[in-house]
């Protein structure tokens, strides 16, 4: 045997995994081999002292952590139930289940029960519930009106104008903004602090007022100075 | 609560070894004493080889922990076709292959020498012998336990786990083969090249010194 295949089979060898030929015939090699003994020792006693290495253990603290925290895991298991396998560790896993699902089948048995009978729930005044009825057409929405019309009786102009205004007004009909587009400000400004007080009524479509948040009128006012 | 539970498990299995297969069933049952008594009897062994797998004893606890933890949660599946301490050797060794993966991707080599650890660990067992060998031996043992573990980091990771396997942990190369998932003629292929390597590793002077 060479001392190449001698070294290729001194782990086999070291096992007892030879047969029984090879065996003695590698160990008559190593007898009589200086280089190949000596890997042969260095071999075994390497071995020797891994063999031989002190056992490690962890501080005696260790344990008790390790316990801590599966005692925590058992009682707050995060994600790891993702990790578990069939039923372990699920004691109401049945219950919560079904709970879930009875809970999943009347939300959608009430989706279902509003979404097929619309019809029924908008003649009661109900169709807020049902499908979003279209947004009616503008030109027949009537616009906001003042409420009284004080406003002209006070109002007494120094020259003669056009005013231009925008006024907002919100949804409960009072004044929200009222801006002067075009004019002369010091012939408005009378004009403008009365509309601020004043209140509209809300917009209205066949008879109904319109839900709008604000409203944006843009009027226009021609005034004369009174007859002398 | 914890601690109790432990030093009172650990006391139990040194007055009377528990069999395998009631240990087990009263584990799966949710006994956490059963469980208790496992870890104080594998401990030892999953520490001892993440310590030496990933040369960090700080990690080895870590793992060690997280390997008793994959340890109860897989319980209800194993399903006993290998031996309980096969089943955890393999779960040693995959959690120090991804642990180290983690460590790799980040580009951070996270490892300290065992030195520190077997320092105590001989201090302890100088303790415990009495210090019948004086200073000199302790050592002489320390620096001898850091060269050898400055040869088995020498060594790549699949070759370190098979070589600590079959000559730390006494286990054969069927168990290997098994624990690992692998062949067992790649396990003794793997064996070879470990051990020549270590021998290598650890130098040619080292054996000569030995008395």
């Amino acid at each position: 045997m060479s001392c190449a295949s001698v070294k290729q089979r001194l782990s086999a060898y070291l096992d007892d995994d030879l047969g029984r030929d090879e065996g003695r015939s590698l160990a008559e090699h190593l007898a009589g081999c200086a280089s190949c003994s000596d890997l042969w020792r260095g071999l075994r006693s390497s071995l020797h002292v891994l063999r031989g290495l002190a056992p490690l253990v962890p501080p005696e603290s260790w344990l008790s952590q390790v316990m801590a925290r599966l005692e925590m895991e058992r009682r707050d298991p995060g994600l790891s139930w993702l990790f578990r396998r069939g039923w372990a560790g699920r004691p109401l896993l049945v219950q919560s289940v079904l709970a879930g699902a009875i809970v999943c089948g009347l939300g959608l048995g009430a989706a279902l029960v509003l979404d097929a009978v619309p019809s029924l729930l908008k003649g009661h005044g109900w169709a807020w519930l049902g499908a979003p009825e279209p947004l009616p057409p503008v030109a027949d929405v009537s616009v906001p009106r003042l409420r009284d019309a004080a406003l002209a009786d006070d109002f007494v102009p120094p020259h003669e104008d056009s005013l231009f205004f925008e006024t907002r007004v919100l949804q409960d009909g009072r004044v929200g903004e009222v801006t002067l587009l075009d004019g002369r400000i010091a012939d408005a400004a009378p004009l403008i602090n009365a509309l601020r007080r004043e209140r509209f009524e809300p917009a209205r479509y066949k008879g109904r007022p319109v839900a709008a948040r604000v409203y944006r009128l843009i009027s226009r006012l021609d005034v004369r100075a009174p007859k002398t | 609560m914890a601690s109790d539970v432990a030093v009172s498990t650990a006391k139990g299995l040194e007055a009377a070894p528990e069999a395998e297969d009631a240990l087990l069933a009263s584990c799966r049952q949710g006994d956490t004493q059963a469980f208790a008594r496992l870890v104080a009897r594998h401990e030892a062994m999953v520490f001892g080889l993440a310590a030496r797998l990933l040369g960090d004893p700080e990690e080895a606890r870590d793992v060690a922990q997280e390997v008793f933890l994959q340890v109860y949660r897989a319980l209800e599946g194993f399903e006993g076709r290998s031996r309980l301490k096969t089943w955890i050797y393999r779960i040693v060794v995959n959690q120090c292959r991804n642990r180290r993966r983690f460590w790799r991707r980040r580009a951070h080599a996270r490892s300290c020498p065992l030195d520190s650890l077997t320092a105590r660990e001989e201090a302890r067992l100088a303790a415990e012998r009495g210090d019948q060998d004086g200073p000199f031996a302790g050592v002489a043992r320390r620096e001898s336990a850091a060269r050898i573990h400055a040869a088995l980091a020498r060594l790549n990771f699949e070759h370190r786990a098979v070589l600590l396997m079959k000559e730390n942990e006494g286990l054969r190369c069927d168990e290997i083969a098994a624990a690992l998932d692998i062949a067992e003629g790649t396990v003794k292929s793997r064996l070879a090249r470990a051990r020549e390597a270590f021998r290598r590793a650890l130098g040619p002077d080292f054996g000569r010194e030995r008395p």
